[in-house]
């Protein structure tokens, strides 16, 4: 019994572990904090014991459960008026990373459709699905992020990057 | 320079993280029957006490004049604790570091006093169908690991249901901060040794937000509230402040 306890933990972390991680990482922009977030996730996930449809609603369900424990972290009165001890994200400082920290300096909405759209490559539709937003808001936020992205990167690289 | 996908592929979970969430998401599963058995026997013990003590003041005190009542504090509400409508404060960051007091050894001391000072917080009412979690902390102040300083405890609260959150922060006051020293002190009011002030208002989306903060003894006291209805968050305080 414990083994096949320990097994599906494993099983489920490994399969969503990472993409919860990313995600979680690209909210929170602390490493210390989205530790947190995944562990919070996760236990969530054993308390709950979702039953997924198929492996897009699993995915949209870790999705949305990070991004609720990303803003509950972020609700926290405490966190208005603290900061966290930097742990910087170790390669941050290589030139090659550049893009991901003007990513980071994005504001966390814009910075939610960024990673679904560009790294796990839902479309803007998929999105709102996930989000329970108008695909209309999604296209216009991606937008946005973009032209703040540009303006950011200005004296830069160009968008292509992206 | 990467693209966000490449930078991204690069992203791993710590080995360690991982590890630890699997022994998380087995423990939770299993019910601590000791913990059980150590409750329920702490309880019975209080209840033999308080019986005990109670007869013993029954014993010594004199009779009450029929009619007499004992003073009641009459039930917080909203209303009575409203501030006029404030800008934003602007307040410092402070740097430092929280971790867990429960799994801390040398934090056993801390963590019963806070406990003791605040019983509530393990039965707080929140509206229906809403997930909350505890976690007794402490907050070391420092600018960097190696100069951190002597810790103080804190209590973290988080309940919601989808977009809807309830959260209290408790924090030993030599945890620096906060409203209440930056222009919110001169709204508190007392109720039952607490020094509590409620502020209202909406967010971007439209959504209900409550924010109380206050003191009590050596806390400060915040919490921010995004509801419903104004009566959960009227019920969430009342339960805290019994």
């Amino acid at each position: 019994m414990a083994i096949q306890r320990k097994e599906e933990a494993e099983r489920i972390v490994d399969t969503y572990g990472d993409a919860v991680y990313k995600f979680a990482l690209s909210l929170t922009r602390h490493k210390d904090v989205a530790d947190d977030v995944f562990q919070e996730v996760f236990l969530r996930y054993m308390k709950k014991r979702p039953v997924f449809e198929n492996e897009k609603h699993a995915r949209a369900w870790f999705y949305i459960v990070t991004k609720n424990c990303c803003r509950t972290h972020f609700m926290s009165a405490f966190i208005r008026h603290s900061a966290p001890l930097d742990q910087e994200i170790p390669f941050l400082n290589d030139p090659d990373y550049k893009l991901y920290q003007y990513v980071l300096e994005l504001p966390v909405k814009y910075r939610i459709v960024i990673h679904l759209f560009y790294y796990e490559g839902y479309s803007t539709r998929e999105i709102a699905a996930i989000l329970k937003k108008k695909e209309a808001t999604v296209r216009t936020q991606l937008k946005r992020a973009r032209t703040l992205l540009k303006k950011g990167m200005e004296g830069s690289d160009s968008l292509e990057n992206l | 320079m990467k693209t966000y996908k490449e930078i991204n592929e690069k992203i791993m979970v710590p080995k360690e993280v991982r590890n630890a969430t699997v022994d998380k998401m087995i423990y939770k599963q299993k019910p601590n029957y000791v913990k059980v058995i150590l409750s329920l026997a702490c309880m019975l013990l209080i209840a033999l006490g308080t019986l005990q003590v109670m007869k013993m003041v029954q014993s010594s005190s004199p009779k009450m004049d029929t009619g007499q009542t004992a003073v009641k504090h009459k039930q917080f509400h909203i209303k009575d604790y409203l501030v006029p409508k404030q800008d934003e404060v602007s307040t410092s960051k402070i740097f430092g570091m929280i971790s867990d007091l429960d799994t801390d050894p040398m934090g056993k001391e801390m963590l019963e006093t806070i406990q003791n000072d605040f019983p509530t917080v393990e039965h707080l009412i929140v509206p229906k169908g809403f997930e909350s979690k505890l976690f007794y902390r402490q907050f070391k102040r420092g600018e960097n690991y190696e100069k951190l300083e002597k810790g103080y405890p804190l209590i973290d609260y988080y309940a919601e249901k989808g977009d809807y959150t309830l959260t209290l922060r408790i924090q030993d006051n030599h945890i620096p901060q906060c409203v209440i020293r930056d222009g919110g002190e001169p709204y508190l009011k007392g109720y039952k040794g607490y020094q509590i002030a409620v502020s209202e208002g909406t967010d971007q989306e439209g959504n209900k937000l409550f924010w109380a903060y206050g003191t009590y003894k050596n806390y400060d006291i915040e919490i921010y509230a995004m509801v419903e209805r104004a009566a959960d968050f009227e019920q969430f305080m009342q339960s805290f402040l019994k």
